[in-house]
């Protein structure tokens, strides 16, 4: 089963959680990618486990690394998930009929375990402002809601509309801020309230192991749809502002007739670089600029990738009869790209922004004199 | 506007012909004006190799839509010489008859996807691909 | 196609106005060559505003244009290169170092006419 989730999700971090102890799940789980916590649960391990496999933090600075080093493969690359439909789980039909099981022990006790679970988010406190902000009918009508999704998964096998509305709620829930950890808190105490209201006290220990199975199989399933819910919305996140940081990112100053000013903050890659020369090929246009500083102090890393893209936008511009003064290049910088055999000498840098200016200037054929030394001095021819 | 257009190549101007028909269907196909360009002098680049190695060949421009993803498609065949080092041919600076030795690494680098089929005495077929933004 | 070359006092203005093709470029170098001869020329302005491709082999005939004017004792002044044109010919590799720039038109008789008047014409 899980190898077969590994296929269609390679990045779903996998937490194993049994009661039995049995040979053989100890067999297929030794020397195994998945992280294993043998049942009975203790909130505080799980919590701790599941922390350790999902490593979100981890998963979401790595996340934002990549994507701010490929920007551009994240526009037309890395699927973005963002409305991407639910997919229906591969049961096999011992799964499935072992979730039925499952439901047919459940359902006469939903009351029960409602009020039971109602009790354990309360002491939440992720969840417990909700459930306050929530009155009894709109809690009731919540679960009924649910219930009737999560029934038509189990017995009709309908999954898109169960896992679609899982989903939605996990982006919700994303957006305003409550924890995946939490969500796993709520998983587990819902667990371990039917564990012991529903599957314990079953007198049939067969049907009551069975119906565990189907349990336990449900809601790993409702925790990846809700896992998932959770990498996207942070992915829309990031996109969104990186999209910000774009806009941001190339402002185009006019500081003097034909003279323009680029800073230039943030990580230049492929896909800004583009924008980015044609931004100031544009602006050499429209502003008639015979003359550009860009100053690459806010462009944290300069490797040979960055001076080649900043050498095409100067050899680009330069085609537009436009000089591309370039400012901000460290003195460390410099020699360690020369050092990479990068012609720098066709990138004309000067030291600081103010430098460049003066240059530019003095390229435009401007001189800059003060007021008050302007009347001492003759005018120039 | 078809979705697939054959333009034949013997003479220079039918290098102007292919590049202006390929720029048309970049433009309906919904590429910005920078893209346009680049699919257009890419397309020119083919076609000039194919009147100067081969005397005769044709420019396939085809429009692509691949599940919502749209693009289009150049493939430049002539059954000329052929190539006789492919990897020798895309290096940067390679050149063969007085050009400037951009034609077929300079290509790949306007488009997105770009391959390169060659046989000695039979001829040559390159097939390049670009994908709206 | 012949293009439309201009003679300003000593200084000629050629705009390209369409798509030029192979031969009608070998043309026109060959015409320029001639009248730069002919008419004692200081100063060429190539306006290329109207061309929307410029690939390898116009460059190369830029390049030689440039070249045969300045043996015959005339500058010459690229203009008109469209933001979109730079973009690619960057990309694909083509440069015209050593070849004069400007914007438009305006801006390349200015260059071209300090360059007569201050003696040697400003390059790049």
């Amino acid at each position: 089963m899980f190898s077969r989730f590994r296929v269609v999700r390679p990045e779903m971090r996998v937490l194993l959680m049994s009661g039995c102890t049995g040979e053989p799940i100890r067999k297929s789980v030794v020397g195994s990618e998945f992280a294993f916590i043998q049942k009975p649960l203790r909130p505080d391990l799980l919590c701790e486990g599941v922390r350790e496999v999902l490593g979100m933090e981890r998963e979401t600075k790595q996340m934002v690394e990549e994507l701010s080093r490929g920007a551009a493969s994240a526009s037309n690359g890395i699927p973005h998930g963002v409305g991407r439909k639910a997919q229906t789980p591969h049961l096999r039909p011992e799964e499935q009929a072992a979730m039925k099981e499952f439901w047919a022990l459940y359902e006469p006790h939903t009351k029960v375990v409602d009020d039971e679970l109602r009790r354990a988010c309360e002491e939440m406190p992720e969840f417990a402002p909700i459930l306050r902000a929530m009155t009894e009918e709109q809690m009731a009508e919540q679960n009924r809601r649910g219930r009737a999704l999560q029934s038509g998964a189990i017995l009709e096998g309908r999954w898109e509309a169960y896992l679609t509305d899982l989903r939605d709620q996990g982006k919700q829930y994303a957006g305003m801020g409550i924890t995946f950890t939490a969500w796993f808190e709520l998983i587990s105490a819902f667990r371990s309230v039917l564990q012991r209201r529903v599957l314990a006290t079953h007198e049939n220990p067969r049907r009551a192991a069975l119906a565990s199975e189907g349990m336990n199989r449900f809601l790993d399933i409702a925790m990846a749809g809700i896992g998932e819910a959770y990498v996207e919305a942070k992915q829309e996140i990031i996109l969104g502002q990186q999209q910000a940081i774009r806009e941001l990112s190339t402002p185009v100053l006019q500081v003097r007739d034909r003279l323009l000013i680029i800073p230039l903050v943030g990580v230049l890659d492929t896909h800004r670089a583009r924008q980015l020369t044609e931004t100031a090929l544009r602006a050499v246009r429209e502003k008639r600029a015979r003359c550009i500083v860009m100053d690459i102090t806010g462009v944290p890393i300069v490797d040979s990738k960055v001076a080649n893209h900043l050498l095409q936008t100067v050899s680009a511009a330069r085609l537009m009869g436009a000089t591309v003064i370039v400012t901000g290049l460290s003195a460390e910088v410099a020699q360690s790209l020369v050092a990479l055999g990068i012609d720098l000498e066709r990138l004309a840098t000067v030291g600081d922004l103010q430098g460049g200016l003066e240059e530019a200037e003095k390229l435009l054929g401007y001189r800059v004199i003060q007021a008050s030394d302007a009347n001492r001095i003759a005018p120039s021819s | 506007m078809l979705p697939e257009t054959c333009v034949a190549i013997e003479r220079d101007t039918d290098i102007v012909t292919a590049r202006q028909k390929g720029r048309e269907l970049a433009a309906a196909t919904g590429f910005s004006t920078t893209d346009q360009t680049l699919v257009a002098t890419a397309i020119s680049e083919m076609a000039r190799n194919i009147v100067t190695h081969a005397e005769r060949g044709e420019i396939v421009l085809v429009a692509l839509d691949d599940s919502g993803r749209r693009g289009i498609m150049v493939v430049a065949r002539d059954e000329g010489p052929g190539i006789a080092d492919a990897e020798l041919a895309m290096k940067d600076g390679y050149s063969t008859a007085n050009s400037l030795g951009v034609g077929l690494p300079g290509a790949r680098r306007l488009m997105d996807e770009f391959h390169l089929a060659s046989t000695l005495g039979k001829g040559t077929t390159v097939t390049m691909k670009k994908w709206v933004r | 196609m012949p293009v439309p070359i201009l003679k300003q006092g000593d200084v000629l203005i050629a705009s390209i106005q369409a798509a030029l093709s192979d031969k009608d470029l070998a043309q026109l170098r060959d015409d320029l060559a001639d009248r730069v001869g002919r008419f004692r020329i200081r100063g060429l302005v190539l306006d290329l505003t109207a061309l929307d491709v410029l690939d390898s082999f116009a460059t190369r005939m830029i390049r030689s244009i440039v070249y045969t004017s300045k043996l015959r004792g005339a500058e010459t002044v690229v203009v008109g290169i469209q933001p979109d044109v730079a973009f690619a010919m960057v990309q694909l590799g083509l440069a015209l170092d050593g070849v004069a720039t400007a914007l438009d038109l305006e801006d390349g008789l200015a260059i071209l006419r300090r360059g007569i008047e201050g003696g040697n014409a400003g390059a790049a």
